[in-house]
C-alpha cells in the first residue's frame, strides 16, 4: 500500500530540489564548490539571525 | 553501552517543530532525547541552509534552539564530499533533483557516522537507496551509515525510544 504523503517531508524536498537545481547549474559552470560554500554561508547567517545572534553558527555560544 | 555518531538530516530537525503530526513529532523527541547527551550528533551547513528556508519563522527558531542545544559537530564542506555526491547520483541513476540528498549521504559517509536519520521514506530511507549506497561505499572503501527513520535506527542500534 502506498504511504500517505507527508507534508513536512514534501516541503523539505521542495527546498532540497531548489538547492539541487542551483548547485547542478553551478556544477555545469565549474563553480559547484564556490556556490555550495556561498549558499551554506547564507543559510548559516539566516539561522544565526533566527535565534537573535545568541550563537555563532558553530554550536558554540558567543561570549 | 556503545556511543554512536548520528547525522540527523533536515526532515528530522523540522519534525521537532511540526505541529501537524504529533505522533511523529513525539517519536522524534524521544529519539532526540535518547541520543542528545550520550551520543555525538553531527550536522552539516547544508542542514542549516535547508532549515533557513523553513517557511514559519517561529518553527525555524524552535527547531534551531533544539539543534544547538545538542552541541552538534559540524561536518566540513569539501570538494571530496561533492564528488562523492555526484558519483552516488550517477551510481543510482537518479535525477539531479536529489543531488542535495546525496550530499547528506556523502557528508554522513565522510564523517563516518553510524546512522543517517531521516523522515524521507521516498528517497533516502528506502531499500533501493541503501543498496546503492552500500555498494558504492564498499567499492570506494568508505564508511557506510545505516539510513533510516528514527524508529528504524533506534531498533538497529538498540536505542530505547518507547
Amino acid at each position: 500500500m502506498a504511504r500517505p504523503k507527508d507534508p513536512l517531508v514534501a516541503d523539505v524536498k521542495r527546498i532540497r530540489r531548489k538547492i539541487s537545481k542551483r548547485l547542478m547549474e553551478a556544477h555545469r559552470r565549474g563553480r559547484l564548490h564556490e556556490e555550495l560554500l556561498s549558499m551554506e554561508r547564507q543559510g548559516e547567517r539566516v539561522c544565526r539571525d533566527a535565534i537573535n545572534g545568541s550563537h555563532n553558527g558553530n554550536g558554540k555560544h558567543r561570549k | 553501552m556503545a556511543r554512536y555518531k548520528i547525522y540527523p538530516e533536515t526532515s528530522f530537525w523540522r519534525r521537532l517543530g511540526d505541529p501537524e503530526n504529533p505522533d511523529l513529532r513525539k517519536t522524534s523527541y524521544r529519539f532526540f532525547r535518547s541520543i542528545q547527551s550520550r551520543d555525538r550528533i553531527h550536522i552539516s551547513k547544508l542542514v542549516l541552509l535547508e532549515l533557513s528556508e523553513t517557511p514559519d519563522a517561529e518553527e525555524r527558531r524552535h527547531v534551531l534552539k533544539r539543534l544547538w542545544s545538542a552541541r552538534p559537530k559540524m561536518v566540513t564542506t569539501s570538494r571530496r564530499a561533492e564528488r562523492i555526491a555526484l558519483e552516488l547520483l550517477s551510481a543510482g541513476g537518479w535525477s539531479e533533483d536529489v543531488f542535495a540528498d546525496m550530499l547528506h549521504v556523502s557528508y554522513s559517509m565522510l564523517s563516518e557516522v553510524d546512522a543517517l536519520v531521516t523522515w524521507d521514506h521516498g528517497d533516502l530511507a528506502r531499500e533501493h537507496t541503501r543498496k546503492i549506497v552500500q555498494a558504492y561505499g564498499k567499492r570506494q572503501r568508505l564508511s557506510v551509515p545505516l539510513i533510516g527513520t528514527p524508529e528504524e535506527v533506534a531498533e538497529w542500534l538498540g536505542l530505547k525510544i518507547r
